[in-house]
């Protein structure tokens, strides 16, 4: 069990964004978060990346109590979160893009960097090997020498993945991918998560898309109003009355 | 690349041999201003460069300079020992300063910095015995001689203030070109993406804020040698605001913006020296045609002249 929520509860002053929350994400799966429109899904996402700290509750990442950590110290511990409405350096190209990421991830201290150009120059070597790696992977490529900000919507959602894989995570959170991709764009991405999950990287994706989160999904977390009110199998939540209550007048279905 | 390095070259050989040429009192007297304006000038542009626009940088250079006075006069310290000390306690209160106010971002961190540089001026005014108070601290005796060569004349001053630059320079560059430097402008360019692939955004705002005080300290301590006086008037919201005009003007984004900027700004009001009541206004229109017709500050001129003559 990779991932373990317990009672997790979030206050924004008055208003009880998470409440009470408890699942867990099992280690190889891909587990589909869904919830209507402010059901608190980011916020959720927010909480377990450290973004924000719980008012009530633990996070338990790989057995290790992660609750009330700092973003940057869940991230070094592999449990990595993309942004939605993606977040690129958007002046940078594509290959410096995913290069900063390795160099943001520093192993060696820098005095030691600064002293032993051996090193230094071993680290830069295995940055661009890796950096490479994950282009060729995601197909970046052909786009590697272009800026960040001029990629079309669902190259932007692969390079906010590609960033987020320099830092090697186990998990991965998606939130919101497909947003604003079009249906070929959205099943390239469904495709590109499949291979993610195939290659070791358990997954976490929020989403609105019903029809693809079912598809790739092999359980979902439904919540609305901050609360858990079902946990399944797609068909299982499919046919869960709750769920489709919830859902009941929104555009989705 | 090598245009650059040769550029620099020749701009360190002329500096070094300027005193050669000319030992001008007025002149050198606008250079050794412009070296102690540009080293805190670096100190804040590297501030900067993870995204925090600090309105408060002349506190440190009052911290460098008041601690400088204060432990060459009552403590009996060599200037020489005092000097990099002086540097330290600048970033000490800077790390004090630091830590609680560096997790605001945006204009509500210029409004702290502002508010903490009010507080250690008005220290300074409120605490006659010990600090001077609003008259400040007369007489304070210029730099030992070191190797025998006296500190009396501007000459030695020259190549002290010249000496101190380079290494600031060379810090910087050298920060620049580092992976810390690359930490700084990720951080600059997008703090929550930093974050998500690990970088402690604390730590390294910290750590560019505490340098680049650091130099603010260095300039405030050869200020008040040079001047032989040091006064709470001298380190106001006005200093602050002339440390981040300076490297606008300069240009932000080149390691060598700081220097450019603080050595316009100090030239200007002494040409037009009739106007030096002025100079806020001055500056303010400088500002606005740097902001409206070089936006990379004055040190893109050269690249946007060849430009416009050779096209591209």
């Amino acid at each position: 069990m990779l991932l373990k929520i317990e009672n997790l509860t979030k206050n924004f002053g008055g208003v009880v964004a998470l409440w009470q929350l408890d699942f867990e994400v099992r280690q190889g799966e891909i587990l589909g978060l869904l919830g209507p429109n402010g059901s608190g899904k980011t916020t959720l996402f927010n909480v377990i990346s450290g973004f924000f700290p719980p008012t009530a509750g633990s996070i338990f990442f790989e057995e290790r109590d992660i609750t009330g950590y700092k973003p940057h110290r869940i991230a070094q511990y592999g449990l990595v979160r993309t942004f939605q409405g993606t977040n690129l350096f958007k002046h940078r190209t594509v290959w410096e893009n995913v290069l900063i990421a390795h160099h943001l991830m520093i192993r060696a201290g820098f005095l030691e960097l600064l002293l032993n150009r051996s090193l230094a120059r071993a680290d830069e070597a295995a940055a661009e090997k890796h950096s490479q790696e994950i282009l060729e992977y995601l197909n970046l490529t052909p786009v590697k020498r272009e800026l960040a900000q001029n990629l079309p919507h669902g190259l932007q959602r692969a390079l906010g993945v590609a960033i987020a894989l320099a830092a090697e995570p186990r998990l991965l959170l998606l939130d919101e991918p497909l947003t604003g991709m079009n249906p070929e764009e959205s099943r390239q991405f469904i495709e590109l998560v499949r291979g993610l999950r195939d290659r070791g990287i358990t997954l976490m994706i929020v989403e609105h898309d019903m029809k693809a989160i079912m598809g790739v999904s092999d359980r979902l977390v439904v919540i609305n109003f901050g609360q858990k009110i079902a946990e399944g199998t797609p068909e299982e939540i499919q046919k869960n009355p709750k769920v489709i209550e919830a859902y009941l007048g929104s555009e989705v279905w | 690349m090598l245009k650059n390095r040769l550029g620099t070259l020749i701009l360190f050989v002329a500096t070094v041999l300027f005193p050669l040429i000319s030992q001008d009192p007025f002149f050198l007297n606008i250079l050794i201003t412009t070296g102690i304006w540009a080293i805190a000038v670096w100190g804040v542009r590297l501030v900067m460069s993870t995204g925090q626009m600090t309105l408060g940088h002349a506190a440190y250079m009052a911290v460098g300079a008041y601690a400088s006075s204060l432990l060459v006069m009552k403590a009996g310290l060599s200037f020489w020992l005092a000097l990099p000390l002086s540097g330290l306690t600048a970033a000490l209160v800077a790390l004090m300063i630091g830590l609680p106010t560096l997790r605001i971002k945006g204009v509500y961190f210029s409004i702290i910095t502002f508010a903490f540089a009010e507080i250690i001026r008005l220290i300074i005014i409120n605490w006659p015995n010990f600090l001077g108070g609003s008259g400040g601290i007369p007489g304070i005796p210029s730099p030992e001689p070191l190797f025998s060569i006296p500190f009396t004349n501007r000459v030695a001053f020259y190549y002290l203030v010249l000496f101190i630059s380079v290494i600031t320079y060379s810090v910087m560059w050298a920060i620049e070109k580092s992976r810390i430097g690359k930490i700084f402008s990720a951080i600059h360019e997008g703090d929550d993406l930093a974050q998500s692939v690990g970088v402690n955004l604390m730590k390294y705002k910290l750590i560019a804020f505490c340098i680049g005080c650091f130099f603010a300290g260095l300039s405030g301590s050869i200020y008040a040698h040079y001047f032989n006086f040091a006064s709470p008037e001298f380190f106001t919201i006005w200093q602050s605001v002339y440390c981040l005009l300076f490297v606008i003007v300069g240009g932000v984004g080149h390691v060598l913006g700081p220097l450019v900027g603080s050595f316009f700004m100090t030239l200007v009001p002494e040409l037009l020296r009739k106007t030096k009541e002025y100079e806020p206004v001055v500056y303010a229109l400088i500002l606005i045609l740097v902001m409206f017709l070089l936006p990379g500050g004055l040190i893109s001129l050269p690249v946007r002249l060849k430009t416009k003559i050779f096209g591209r």
